[in-house]
C-alpha cells in the first residue's frame, strides 16, 4: 500500500517538479502596470503627507504669531507705565461688571509738565484685584500680580503732554515711586528695547552659502514612434547635489528679496529595454537579452532616451553591438548589461521673494520665485561591469531654461548676525529641457538647502 | 550567484530593468507551480501575477538564507493557499465520491506527458488538489498542511489518500486498464 502510494506520488513528482511553461505576455504587462501604479501612488501619498504637514506648520506658525501679537508682555507694561506721566487720567475698566473707575492724579512735579517728545497713547492690559487704590504705586504693583487675579483693561491717556522719562528726570520721584527692584526692571527693559529697535533697523543685507541634496523626479512624454525605440527610463534613486552663494536684501517690513548663483545637476538614468529573453539564456546567466535600437546618423550612433536623443561618440570596447552598422540608418542593438546616465549641469540664477512669518530666535519664511537656468554641462555616461565612462551627449538640450521655485525657510540665529538656514525648496521647469519635438522632458525636483548666512 | 545579489538589490530599489529580468528568469517555473494549484490557466495567471507583485514588494526582506527560487516558490504557494482560504466557504466539505483505489503499472510512465498530469491535478477538487500539491510536490508534512489549511492532520491524510485515488483512476482511464502489479519501483 505504501509502495503504491509512493508510486503514484512519484509519477507526478518526477514529471512535474521541473515543469516549466512560459506564461502569456500580458501577465508581465499587468505586473508592470501595477508596479508603475504603485510607484505613482506612493509619490501621491508622499505629496499628500507633505501638503498636510506644510498646512499644519503654517497653521501652527500663524497661530503662534497671532497669540504673540495679542499678548502684551509684562515688561512692556512696566516700560509704558514708567513713561506715562503720573498725572495722567487713569481709566480702569472692570469687564466683569462693566463699571468704570476713574482716578485722576494732580501731582505737580515741575519736570512732569515739560512737553513730551513722544506723547504716548497706549492701551495697556493690566490685571488687578484692586481698582480704586491710589493711582501711582498700585499700578506698578499690579504688573507683578498679572495672571493671578481677574483681568482689567486700564487705558492710560495723556491728558496733557507728559514727560518722556519721568524717573530719569526726577530722581526724587524715582525714589518715591519705584522700589529698587522695579527700577532694575525698568533699566533692563530700556536696554532691551534699545537693542531691539537698533537690530531691526540696521541689518539690511545678508550673504550666504548653501548646499542641498536634490531629489529629481522625471516627468516626460514622447511621440509614440520615438517611444517605441526608447531605452527604458529608470527611476533615479541617486541624489544629486546642488549648492551656491546667495545675497538677500531686507525691506523695512517683512519682505525680502534674494538672488545668487547656484550650481545644480540633473541626472537621468536609462537602461537597455529588456524585452527579449533568448531561449539559450542559461538559468543563472544574465547576459545577452537587451534590445535597445540604435541608429546611425552622420557617423554618430544615436539612441532614444527619455530626456532626448543620446549621441554616442565612443563606446567602450566591453560593449557589444548587434547588427550591421555600415548601412545607413540600420537599426542595431546594444547587447550588454549597461545603463546610461545622462547628466545635465546647470548654473541657476534665482530671484526669490521671501516673506517673514516669524521673526525671533528661530525665524520662518515662505519663499517663491523664478530661476534662470543656464546649461553648462551635458554628458552621457555608460555604466557597465567594467565601470563608468563618458560615451557622448544628449542632443537638442536647451541652453536656457526657466523654472518656478517655492519653499519654506527656517533660520536660527547663532549670533546676532550669523544665521543657520534650512530651506526646503520645490522646483519645476516651465518648458521642456529638450527642444526635440518628439520629447517633452520636464523634471521637477525637491531639495533641502542648508547653509549659513551673515547679515550686515 | 553574485549576479543575484545585484539583481535582488536592483529589484528592491524598484528598477524596472531588474524586475523584468527576475520575472523572465523565474516566471516559467513559477507558472508551472501556479498551474498545479489552479483550476485552470486563467486562475494560474492570476496567481502568478499576484505572486510576482508580492515578490517585488517583499524582496527587500529576502535574506539570502535560502535559495531565491525557493523563496519565490513559497510565495506562489502562499498565494494559492490564500486563494483557497478565501474561497473555502464556497466548497462543500466532501465534494467528491470516493474512488476505489486502482494502481497503475510502471511501464507506461514515460508515455504520460507532464501536461496530461497537470490536467489531472487541476481537475481535482480544490482541497484534495491543495493537499496533494503541498504534500507530494512541495514537501510539506501533514502537520504543516493541517496548520496552513486549518484542518486536522487526519483530514489532511484522508484528503491525500482520496487525491491519490482519483489521480490513479484518471491515469488508468487515460492509459488503459492496468491492474496493480507488485513490481512497482518505489
Amino acid at each position: 500500500m505504501m509502495k503504491e502510494d509512493k508510486y503514484i506520488d512519484r509519477i507526478f513528482h518526477d514529471k512535474l517538479t521541473d515543469y516549466e511553461k512560459v506564461p502569456p505576455a500580458f501577465v508581465w504587462d499587468n505586473i508592470e502596470a501595477k508596479l508603475a501604479g504603485e510607484k505613482h501612488r506612493k509619490l501621491f501619498i508622499y505629496w499628500r503627507v507633505a501638503g498636510v504637514a506644510a498646512a499644519l506648520l503654517i497653521a501652527f506658525i500663524a497661530g503662534w504669531q497671532f497669540s504673540k501679537d495679542s499678548f502684551t508682555e509684562p515688561e512692556t507694561i512696566v516700560e509704558n507705565i514708567k513713561q506715562q506721566p503720573i498725572q495722567n487720567e487713569i481709566t480702569v475698566t472692570k469687564p466683569e461688571n462693566s463699571s468704570f473707575a476713574t482716578a485722576e492724579t494732580t501731582t505737580s512735579f515741575e519736570s512732569i509738565n515739560q512737553p513730551a517728545e513722544k506723547p504716548i497713547t497706549a492701551p495697556i492690559q493690566l490685571v488687578s484685584g484692586n481698582t480704586k487704590a491710589e493711582p501711582s504705586k498700585p499700578v506698578i504693583q499690579k504688573t507683578e500680580k498679572q495672571g493671578f487675579i481677574e483681568s482689567l483693561h486700564a487705558v492710560l491717556k495723556s491728558q496733557e503732554p507728559g514727560s518722556k522719562n519721568l524717573a530719569e528726570k526726577n530722581p526724587l520721584m524715582e525714589k518715591v515711586l519705584f522700589s529698587a527692584e522695579e527700577l532694575r526692571i525698568i533699566e533692563e527693559n530700556k536696554a532691551l528695547l534699545a537693542m531691539n529697535t537698533s537690530a531691526a533697523d540696521e541689518r539690511k543685507w545678508m550673504v550666504g552659502a548653501a548646499v542641498s541634496p536634490v531629489y529629481s523626479v522625471s516627468q516626460s512624454s514622447h511621440n509614440t514612434e520615438y517611444a517605441k525605440k526608447m531605452a527604458t527610463p529608470e527611476s533615479n534613486n541617486d541624489l544629486t547635489m546642488a549648492g551656491g552663494l546667495s545675497f538677500e536684501y531686507k525691506t523695512q517690513k517683512k519682505w525680502s528679496f534674494q538672488s545668487g548663483v547656484y550650481y545644480n545637476k540633473l541626472e537621468q538614468a536609462s537602461s537597455n529595454s529588456a524585452q527579449v529573453v533568448f531561449a539559450d539564456n542559461s538559468k543563472y546567466g544574465l547576459n545577452g537579452f537587451f534590445s535597445t535600437p540604435v541608429s546611425e546618423n552622420n557617423g554618430k550612433l544615436e539612441m532614444n532616451s527619455v530626456a532626448g536623443v543620446i549621441q554616442i561618440d565612443n563606446l567602450p570596447s566591453t560593449v557589444q553591438m548587434e547588427g550591421n552598422l555600415d548601412r545607413e540608418l540600420m537599426s542595431s542593438s546594444i547587447l550588454s548589461d549597461a545603463s546610461f546616465n545622462q547628466n545635465f549641469e546647470y548654473v541657476e540664477i534665482p530671484l526669490f521673494v521671501k516673506y517673514q512669518l516669524v521673526d525671533s530666535k528661530v525665524g520662518v519664511q515662505v519663499l517663491s520665485g523664478l530661476s534662470t537656468n543656464i546649461l553648462v554641462g551635458n554628458n552621457v555616461y555608460l555604466q557597465d561591469q567594467s565601470g563608468k565612462s563618458r560615451v557622448g551627449k544628449t542632443d537638442g538640450m536647451v541652453d536656457l531654461n526657466y523654472s518656478g521655485v517655492f519653499g519654506l525657510g527656517l533660520n536660527y540665529s547663532l549670533t546676532s548676525n550669523l544665521y543657520l538656514n534650512i530651506e526646503p525648496r520645490f522646483k519645476y521647469y516651465f518648458n521642456s529641457l529638450n527642444e526635440d519635438s518628439d520629447v517633452s522632458y520636464k523634471p521637477y525636483s525637491f531639495g533641502v538647502y542648508t547653509g549659513i548666512s551673515y547679515s550686515f | 550567484m553574485e549576479d543575484f545579489d545585484k539583481l535582488i538589490k536592483d529589484c528592491a530599489a524598484g528598477k524596472q530593468q531588474a524586475q523584468a529580468r527576475l520575472y523572465h528568469l523565474f516566471s516559467p517555473k513559477m507558472y508551472g507551480v501556479c498551474l498545479r494549484y489552479a483550476k485552470d490557466a486563467s486562475e494560474a495567471e492570476d496567481s502568478l501575477q499576484e505572486g510576482f507583485l508580492k515578490v517585488f514588494t517583499k524582496i527587500k526582506s529576502f535574506r539570502n538564507e535560502g535559495s531565491l527560487e525557493g523563496w519565490i516558490r513559497r510565495i506562489m504557494v502562499n498565494v494559492s493557499l490564500e486563494k483557497y482560504r478565501k474561497q473555502r466557504l464556497l466548497y462543500s466539505v466532501e465534494d467528491v465520491s470516493i474512488y476505489d483505489k486502482e494502481y497503475h503499472s510502471g511501464d507506461i510512465i514515460s508515455d504520460i506527458s507532464a501536461n496530461d498530469l497537470l490536467d489531472m491535478i487541476q481537475e481535482l477538487p480544490p482541497r484534495y488538489k491543495l493537499v496533494f500539491n503541498l504534500y507530494v510536490m512541495d514537501g510539506m508534512s501533514h502537520q504543516e498542511i493541517a496548520k496552513e489549511m486549518d484542518i486536522t492532520e487526519g483530514t489532511s491524510k484522508s484528503n491525500l489518500a482520496r487525491a491519490r485515488g482519483i489521480l490513479q483512476q484518471k491515469v488508468n482511464q487515460r492509459f488503459g486498464e492496468h491492474r496493480v502489479k507488485t513490481n512497482t519501483k518505489a
